[in-house]
C-alpha cells in the first residue's frame, strides 16, 4: 500500500511539476545578479497617501524605490539568520546629520550631497518641502504621510487639516534654510519623531520628477505615482510595472550607499502559496514571501534552499467588538479567552514557528512593559463565567449568534482556517454559538477600517510600523475623538486616553514609559485585543542568498541582499 | 411501465447500489462516524493507515473497544476525513434533492400551464426562462448566492430556480405532444375545465421525461453544490460538503498530502455516476 501511495504521490508531483514547468517563471532566472522574488501580488500602487499603501506588497515596492531622512541602523550584536534593527539608534540616509533644538522643537537636518535620483535630479531641500507639502494637502486616497506626521506631532500636521481646506497649505513647520538643510517644527515634544520619519509612510520624493508628471487636476501627481512610476532616490529604478503580473526594479548606478549587489529583482505575482512552494522547489525563483507554515517547514528539507526567519512584530490576535453586543461585557470576553486552544495553534496552526503572544506589544518593541496574564483557561472556567452571566445553555446565547459569526481573511485560508476551526472547535464545548465566516480581504479591510463593524475576528494583518509601544496604542486603542484611526474594535476608556495624552508629550524616558506600561495594564485588563500567537516572518531563499535583515514593514530591502557566485 | 420485462444490467446493480448507500449515509451517516466532523482533533495533517493494517485496526475498533484511527486520515485542520466524507453525503444530498424538487415541482406545473395554455402572456413568460437558461448555470449561481449570501437556503433557491427551466421545457414539449390526442379531445367533450385537463390529464402524462432528468439532475446539482463549495462561494467551513473539502486539500497535495482531498473527489464521481446511471435506467425502461 505504501509503494502504491508513493507512486500516486510521485505521479502527482510529477503532473503538478509539469504543468508548472510549461508556465512562465523561468525566465531569466540565471541571469547572473538578477532574482526573481514570488509574492502573493506584486505592488498595486506605489503611493505611500494612495489606495493601495496598506497592501505590504505596496509598501516593499515604496521602500526600495524611495529613501527615508534616517532609519535604524542594523543591530550587529544579533547576528542570526535574519538581521534586526537596533531600535536605539539611528543613522543618517538622505539626512547625513540632524539637531533637536528642544527650546524651539525645531529639528534641523543636513542633507547628503550628490545625491542622485533615478531620474538623475540631486536631492536638495526642496524635495523635502515638497514631502512633507504632499502629505500635508491630504489629496491621496488614505493621507498616510499626513497621519504619520501628525503622530509625530509635526507642527500644523493637526485634525484641522481634516476639516478645514485652508489649513492643508505648508507653512514654515518644514522650512528651507539653504540647499542641504531643512528644519522642521514640533507642536510639542513627542519621542514618536524620529521613528516616524523611518517608516514607508515619509519617503521621499524626488520632486523635480513628480513635478514633470503632475497635472492641473492632479497637482501632486497621484495618478503617476499610484500607476506609473515613483521618483524617488532610492537604491533601486523602476524599469517595468504590470499590476497583477510582473514588477521589475534595477540598481541606481548612483545610490549614494553604493550600486546594490543584487541588479535586477523581478517581482512575480504567484496568488497561491502552494504554487508559490512548487516554484522555489524546483528552483525557478530566488525567495518567495507569504507561505504556509507548513510550506516553509517542507521548504527548508530540500537540497539548496533555506528558510530564514525571525519573531518581528506578525502576530495573531482575536478581536471582540465593544459595541456589537454580548462582547461589551467583560466577563463574556474573559470566557471567550478562557477557551483559546493556544498549544494547539502553536502546534499544529504554525508548525511550532510562533509562540504564545503575552502581551499586546509585538516583543521586539520598546516602549512599555505589557503582560497578558492569563487569569483565565480552559472550557470550564468559561462555562462558569457564563453561568455567572445567566447563560446556563447554548441557546441562552443563540440571541448572540450573528456576533459570533468569527470572520477572517479567506485569502489567508490556507493558515487562519485550521486556527479558526480549532477555536470554535473549544469555544462551541463552552457553549458559544460560533460559526465561522471567511471574507474577502476587500470586504474585511472595509468592515474593520471603515465601517468598523465586524463584530468577531480573528486578525493577523496588524503590526504597527513605529516602532513604539506608544505608537500602538495611537493607533489601535485610543478613542476614535482622540485620534484611535484604527481601533477596529471600538474601544474606549477616558484613562486610556488621558495617560496617552500625558505620555505622548513626555519628555522623560522613564516617565513615559511608565504612562504606557499602565495604559497597557488597562487594555490587558479590559481585553482591548485578546492576543494569541507571535508567529515567525519567513522567506525561503536560494541558499546563496544572504543579507536578510527585518524591518517593521515586513518588506525586504533588496539593497541589503547578497548573492553568492554558486 | 410496460409489460415488457424490465432489464437490469450489472452496471445498472451498481448505480444502485451505490445510490442506496449515499441514501442511507444521508439518512443514518451521523450516527456511524467516529468522530464529530466539525471539531478538530489534536492529530493534523495525518495520512490513512495502509489498507493493510484495516482488518487488525477494525478488530480492535470492534472487539478491543479501541477508539477508532482516523481511516481517510485527517486534514489540516486536524478533521477527520473518513467522518466528513461520510457527513458530507447530507449536505451535498439536502441541496441536491431540495433544489430538484423545488425546480422539478415549478419546472413541470409552469411546464403543463405554459404548453397547454398559449397566449401572449404565457409566450412571454417562455421566453423569460430561455433568457435564465442563456446564463451559464455556474457563473449565474456564484453570482445569485455571492448576492444573497452562503446559506443553503440561498444556495437551494439559485439552484432551483437554475434548474426550473429545464424541467419546464421538458415538460411543455411532452405537453405540445400530447394536447391534440384524442382523449384530450374526449374530456374536453365531456365538459372538464381547461384547468382540470391539465390538470388531472395532461400533467399525469407529461411527467415522464421529467422522471428522467430528475435523477439527471441530481447528479448535476451535487457537482454544482461541489463546485460552488470549491469555488469559496458554498456552504461555510467547517461544514462537510465534498467541494469544499477537495478545495481545502487541494493546497496540501503539493505537500503530500493526497488524503484531503482525493477521498471526497472519489465519493463525488461515484455519487454522480450512480445516479447517472439510476436515471439511463429508468429512461430504457420507461414506457413511452
Amino acid at each position: 500500500m505504501r509503494k502504491i501511495n508513493t507512486q500516486i504521490y510521485q505521479l502527482l508531483m510529477f503532473l503538478i511539476f509539469s504543468f508548472l514547468s510549461s508556465c512562465s517563471v523561468q525566465q531569466d532566472t540565471n541571469t547572473k545578479d538578477s532574482i526573481i522574488y514570488l509574492t502573493q501580488d506584486v505592488p498595486v500602487g506605489l503611493n505611500n497617501d494612495g489606495p493601495a499603501a496598506s497592501i505590504p506588497e505596496s509598501q516593499i515596492g515604496i521602500v526600495n524605490l524611495q529613501d527615508a531622512l534616517i532609519d535604524y541602523a542594523i543591530d550587529t550584536d544579533n547576528i542570526g539568520e535574519v538581521r534586526s534593527l537596533n531600535f536605539e539608534k539611528f543613522e543618517g540616509r538622505l539626512a547625513k546629520e540632524w539637531f533637536f533644538d528642544k527650546k524651539n522643537l525645531t529639528w534641523t537636518f543636513k542633507l547628503r550631497e550628490n545625491v542622485i535620483s533615478c531620474a538623475g535630479n540631486e536631492l536638495t531641500a526642496d524635495d523635502i518641502i515638497y514631502t512633507f507639502a504632499r502629505a500635508k494637502s491630504v489629496t491621496g486616497a488614505a493621507p498616510i504621510g499626513w497621519f504619520l506626521s501628525s503622530v509625530a506631532s509635526i507642527k500644523g500636521f493637526d485634525n484641522e487639516v481634516l476639516s478645514n481646506p485652508g489649513a492643508r497649505k505648508l507653512g514654515d513647520e518644514v522650512k528651507k534654510i539653504d540647499r542641504y538643510t531643512v528644519e522642521i517644527k514640533q507642536s510639542a515634544p513627542n519621542k514618536l519623531f524620529l521613528p516616524a520619519l523611518s517608516t514607508f509612510g515619509i519617503r521621499v520624493f524626488d520632486s523635480i520628477e513628480a513635478k514633470k508628471n503632475s497635472s492641473e487636476e492632479d497637482p501632486w501627481s497621484h495618478n503617476y505615482i499610484n500607476n506609473i512610476s515613483l521618483p524617488g532616490f532610492g537604491p533601486y529604478c523602476l524599469e517595468s510595472w504590470s499590476k497583477g503580473n510582473e514588477f521589475i526594479i534595477k540598481a541606481n548606478k548612483n545610490y549614494y550607499r553604493g550600486e546594490p549587489r543584487i541588479k535586477r529583482v523581478i517581482f512575480k505575482r504567484i496568488p497561491q502559496s502552494s504554487n508559490r512552494f512548487i516554484i522555489m522547489r524546483m528552483h525557478q525563483a530566488d525567495i518567495a514571501y507569504g507561505l504556509t507554515p507548513r510550506e516553509f517547514n517542507k521548504l527548508s528539507e530540500f537540497n539548496g534552499i533555506k528558510v530564514v526567519g525571525i519573531t518581528g512584530n506578525q502576530n495573531l490576535f482575536l478581536h471582540m467588538n465593544f459595541k456589537t453586543p454580548p462582547f461589551n461585557n467583560l466577563n463574556i470576553r474573559r470566557a471567550v479567552a478562557a477557551t483559546i486552544p493556544y498549544k494547539w495553534i502553536i502546534k499544529n496552526g504554525y508548525f511550532n514557528q510562533a509562540s504564545i503572544w503575552r502581551s499586546l506589544v509585538p516583543s521586539r518593541y520598546p516602549g512599555a512593559e505589557s503582560k497578558f496574564d492569563l487569569k483565565w483557561n480552559g472550557i470550564d472556567k468559561a462555562k462558569e463565567i457564563l453561568n455567572s452571566e445567566g447563560y446556563f445553555s447554548p441557546e441562552d446565547l443563540l440571541v448572540y449568534k450573528d456576533s459570533f459569526k468569527l470572520s477572517y481573511v479567506s485569502e489567508k485560508e490556507d493558515i487562519l482556517a485550521p486556527i479558526a476551526t480549532a477555536i470554535r472547535t473549544e469555544m462551541r464545548k463552552a457553549g458559544f454559538p460560533v460559526e465561522l465566516d471567511p471574507i474577502p480581504l476587500t470586504q474585511y479591510g472595509d468592515r474593520q477600517l471603515v465601517k468598523r463593524d465586524l463584530p468577531f475576528a480573528i486578525n493577523s494583518e496588524e503590526k504597527p510600523i513605529v516602532v513604539d509601544a506608544g505608537y500602538a496604542v495611537q493607533l489601535f486603542f485610543a478613542s476614535a475623538d482622540a485620534g484611535g484611526v484604527n481601533n477596529m474594535v471600538n474601544y474606549s476608556n477616558r484613562k486610556v486616553d488621558g495617560l496617552w495624552a500625558k505620555a505622548r508629550v513626555s519628555e522623560d524616558e522613564e516617565e513615559r514609559f511608565k504612562l504606557i506600561t499602565e495604559i497597557y495594564q488597562y487594555l490587558e485588563e479590559d481585553i482591548a485585543w485578546l492576543p494569541i500567537a507571535e508567529y515567525k516572518t519567513r522567506w525561503g531563499a536560494k541558499e546563496n542568498i544572504n543579507g536578510f535583515v527585518w524591518y517593521p514593514d515586513n518588506g525586504i530591502r533588496f539593497f541589503d541582499l547578497s548573492m553568492d557566485s554558486k | 411501465m410496460s409489460d415488457k420485462k424490465i432489464k437490469i444490467s450489472l452496471l445498472d446493480i451498481f448505480g444502485f447500489i451505490i445510490t442506496g448507500a449515499v441514501i442511507f449515509l444521508a439518512i443514518f451517516g451521523e450516527f456511524i462516524v467516529p468522530y464529530d466532523p466539525t471539531m478538530v482533533t489534536n492529530t493534523v495533517s495525518k495520512g490513512p493507515p495502509p489498507f493493510s493494517s484495516w482488518p487488525s485496526l477494525l478488530w480492535d475498533v470492534f472487539v478491543n473497544d479501541l477508539p477508532s484511527p482516523h481511516w481517510f486520515g485527517t486534514d489540516s485542520s486536524g478533521l477527520d476525513v473518513f467522518s466528513r466524507t461520510i457527513a458530507a453525503v447530507r449536505t451535498d444530498l439536502i441541496i441536491a434533492f431540495s433544489a430538484n424538487i423545488i425546480s422539478a415541482s415549478l419546472g413541470v406545473f409552469l411546464g403543463v400551464i405554459l404548453g397547454y395554455f398559449r397566449n401572449i402572456l404565457t409566450e412571454a413568460l417562455l421566453r423569460l426562462f430561455d433568457l435564465l437558461q442563456s446564463f451559464p448555470v455556474f457563473i449565474t449561481a456564484m453570482i445569485l448566492v455571492a448576492l444573497a449570501g452562503r446559506t443553503w437556503v440561498n444556495i437551494i433557491l439559485a439552484m432551483s430556480l437554475l434548474y426550473t427551466p429545464i424541467y419546464l421545457r421538458l415538460t411543455r414539449t411532452e405537453v405540445l405532444s400530447l394536447v391534440n390526442r384524442g382523449f384530450i379531445y374526449a374530456s374536453r367533450v365531456s365538459g372538464k375545465t381547461e384547468f382540470y385537463i391539465a390538470i388531472r390529464h395532461i400533467l399525469p402524462n407529461a411527467l415522464g421525461p421529467s422522471l428522467v432528468q430528475f435523477s439527471i439532475t441530481i447528479g448535476f446539482a451535487i457537482l454544482l453544490t461541489a463546485g460552488l463549495s470549491f469555488v469559496g462561494a458554498g456552504v461555510r467551513p467547517p461544514t462537510p460538503e465534498w467541494g469544499s473539502m477537495i478545495a481545502s486539500g487541494a493546497g496540501q497535495l503539493v505537500l503530500g498530502d493526497w488524503w484531503p482531498s482525493v477521498f471526497p473527489g472519489v465519493a463525488t464521481s461515484l455519487t454522480v455516476f450512480a445516479f447517472a446511471v439510476c436515471g439511463n435506467f429508468i429512461e430504457k425502461n420507461y414506457d413511452r
